[in-house]
């Protein structure tokens, strides 16, 4: 039994943020953005929207191209680090926006890994006989969860949502998942945090105002990103007998332009195979990965097939994983 | 250097400013890079009251070279 990959969504807000527009940084520092991360411009949420609403127009675009409709979903798993709120999972709110009544839902976060988890384990779930049609949906906030002074962090991000519905199929006539794998290392939890909302800290007992927002330890972020990151690719290829020269297509994490560019040199595989979205949406999160698979399958103007697609991302937890997908 | 150990202690919280000395590099506080250095540069105008300071750090500044930056600004650290 596969997952074939019905259809993908995105969604992007509307309000472009361009690096010139975070007038609260000096304007010397305006030009080290680009350079550092590869990134131009990104997306805000109107005020209005939350996480939810984000996932909400992603899924509905894929339910569209797929011709299911939400009362014929068993699951929605859910890939959120900046959730509508602590509880319920906005899984919840995003299955009662769609009408979904059929559906279980469940948010997974893994941070920026958080896509690739979900997949993983709708994946899995499919395999083993206990959903039929799963949709998996990663949708982030960051632009609420981020210190707006913060120069370290802030350019980094923007707000997005992508979606894949996944079918049971045991012979796939549409893409699908063939494999995958998941990591963790939690001695690296003060990489990337948020230190204040949770039970060890509650916002109640904050003794620096900064604990509420997002905190990134830039340059160890960047040595596990570009170690694990190529890892998980020759993983893949080992867990599915692949030459690297057979790789088409590559989707990381959209983390930093950088970041892709060394994974590239050390797997010695060519950039120009790796899907890049950062420069226009900034790191996205669980989303990024989803946001740019849809692009990939959606825009190009050469149909993808015959080709082979690794997944991978690499984030808070520290967590990082891929998946393969294979197009028939 | 009570404001150049304050900015610091205020934007790297895991560093203990008033241990660092004017030999003390820059690049070996925790968590330095040039995101943070940006940081380091806003936290001083905040705290001097002094708007965009072209402060250009290379890669081996103390924090020596860095009090005398500041001072041919006019700013008592």
């Amino acid at each position: 039994m596969f997952s074939q990959i019905l259809a993908t969504g995105s969604y992007l807000p509307e309000k472009v943020v361009k690096n010139a527009d975070l007038t609260q940084f000096p304007p010397a520092a305006i030009p080290l953005i680009a350079s550092k991360t590869g990134v131009y411009e990104r997306r805000y949420a109107a005020p209005d929207q939350c996480t939810s609403d984000l996932a909400v127009e992603a899924a509905r675009q894929c339910l569209a191209r797929s011709g299911i409709a939400a009362t014929d979903l068993d699951g929605i798993i859910l890939a959120t680090s900046s959730p509508d709120q602590p509880m319920p999972a906005t899984s919840a709110t995003v299955q009662a926006k769609l009408g979904a009544t059929s559906a279980f839902a469940v948010d997974v976060n893994a941070v920026c890994t958080g896509g690739v988890y979900a997949l993983r384990m709708a994946d899995a779930m499919i395999r083993a006989g206990c959903a039929k049609r799963i949709l998996v949906v990663a949708a982030e906030v960051y632009s609420r969860i981020l210190n707006q002074s913060d120069f370290s962090t802030c350019p980094y991000f923007g707000d997005g949502a992508g979606a894949m519905l996944l079918e049971a199929a045991e012979q796939p006539t549409h893409p699908f998942i063939n494999g995958g794998v998941l990591h963790a290392d939690g001695t690296g939890e003060d990489f990337i945090k948020i230190p204040a909302g949770g039970s060890r800290l509650p916002f109640s007992k904050l003794t620096d105002n900064r604990q509420q927002f997002f905190q990134m330890n830039g340059k160890a972020v960047f040595e596990f990103a570009v170690t694990r990151g190529a890892e998980v690719i020759e993983e893949l290829c080992r867990q599915n007998s692949i030459a690297k020269e057979r790789l088409t297509h590559l989707i990381l994490h959209q983390a930093n332009i950088n970041i892709l560019a060394t994974i590239a040199q050390r797997t010695g595989l060519p950039l120009e195979r790796f899907i890049v979205n950062l420069n226009h949406y900034g790191n996205t999160a669980a989303a990024s990965t989803l946001i740019a698979f849809d692009e990939m399958m959606t825009q190009t103007t050469n149909k993808v097939e015959n080709g082979i697609c690794f997944i991978v991302a690499f984030g808070g937890g520290l967590s990082w994983g891929g998946i393969t997908i294979e197009m028939p | 250097m009570k404001l150049v150990q304050q900015a610091i202690g205020n934007v790297f919280p895991d560093c203990d400013a008033s241990a660092l000395t004017l030999e003390s590099k820059l690049s070996e506080i925790p968590d330095w890079d040039s995101m943070n250095a940006i940081n380091l540069i806003m936290e001083i105008e905040a705290l001097s009251g002094r708007q965009n300071l072209a402060l250009q750090f290379g890669p081996d500044i103390t924090a020596g070279e860095l009090v005398e930056m500041l001072r041919a600004y006019g700013i008592n650290v």
